[in-house]
């Protein structure tokens, strides 16, 4: 899973374009959106259309457990593992 | 017919060549253009900043140090805008792929101007046009209509960047990505500034203004000299301190 939350930490950075910010910098149980990272509603679009891409994934906007997978790194990894299984 | 106005200060963003000095060292030959080099929009927050791309960089680099916090209405003029936004969008779309949410908020003709007014806190109006064939003249010529109105201050701004290759053979654009901004207002008592006037003259035959590729440069030329006429359209040009 450690494994996995890095992986989501480097995506962010790379599909966000977030220039200033390192992995490290990324806490794995904070806030996504608003406070926290600060990342807004097209980040989350964003953000959704690249896991889809690179793990194969579906993601329901409609649905809304999709919100709780979005708080944070880890509830993200959670949710993509789950998702592959 | 005449439209007479002030331009109480400007910036130019091309090539590298950026801040008010730089420009007159540029028109004495000074100073040599550079290529692929990008405008700096350090002074930016950096979650602002990774959304800007290189034309708007330019444009933020010419308005944003001209606004200085104030809410004024802000006119961003530019035949293509985000060109090569749209461009690799289209490629996407021909490849089957899902589109960047992003790329595509950001490819629309508004989205600079937009990002400029919220980075700003800008709650005056807004405006982005294209200007077909003439965009000094379409600018100018809404300009004139937001001041008429009683507005007494608004920030011009003009932005081009190159066409991807495929676009040359049926469409002109500028060599290189320039962004001009301009600070207008009507003449009137205790105003200072450079003197500009839009001039109908029967004598000005110009197709387009991409006639010279990079159309922004001669008006940026003639306010460094603080002089100069520039052909704008078929029967229209613009003259710097004439009177």
């Amino acid at each position: 899973m450690s494994e996995l939350v890095d992986e989501l930490k480097t995506l962010i950075i790379e599909v966000l374009n977030l220039e200033d910010i390192t992995p490290e910098d990324i806490i794995a149980d904070e806030s996504l959106f608003g406070e926290g990272l600060g990342l807004d509603s097209i980040d989350a679009l964003e953000l959704g259309l690249a896991l889809q891409k690179k793990y194969n994934i579906s993601i329901d906007a409609e649905n809304k457990e999709t919100k709780s997978h979005f708080a944070s790194v880890n509830s993200l990894a959670k949710f993509v593992s789950d998702s592959r299984a | 017919m005449s439209i007479e106005f002030v331009i109480s200060d400007w910036r130019a963003w091309y090539a590298g060549v950026s801040e008010p000095a730089d420009w007159q060292r540029w028109r004495s030959g000074e100073l040599k253009l550079q290529e692929d080099i990008q405008a700096d929009v350090s002074f930016l927050p950096a979650m602002l900043r990774r959304r800007l791309s290189p034309l708007s960089k330019a444009v933020f680099n010419t308005a944003y140090p001209l606004l200085q916090q104030r809410d004024i209405p802000l006119l961003c003029c530019s035949v293509h805008g985000e060109a090569m936004r749209t461009y690799s969008l289209l490629q996407g779309v021909a490849a089957g792929e899902d589109l960047s949410p992003t790329a595509f908020g950001l490819s629309v003709h508004n989205a600079i101007v937009g990002q400029l007014s919220i980075a700003n806190k800008v709650r005056s109006p807004a405006l982005a046009l294209a200007g077909g064939d003439y965009p000094l003249l379409a600018g100018f010529m809404e300009a004139a209509g937001i001041l008429q109105e009683g507005i007494k201050e608004i920030l011009l701004i003009f932005s081009e960047e190159p066409l991807p290759q495929m676009y040359h053979p049926s469409a002109e654009s500028p060599s290189a990505i320039c962004a001009t901004a301009l600070l207008l207002t009507l003449p009137a008592e205790g105003i200072k500034g450079t003197g500009v006037t839009l001039v109908n003259s029967s004598s000005i035959k110009v197709k387009t203004a991409f006639e010279e590729a990079d159309y922004q440069l001669a008006l940026v030329n003639a306010l460094v000299e603080n002089s100069g006429k520039i052909p704008l359209a078929r029967e229209w040009e613009l003259q710097i301190n004439a009177n």
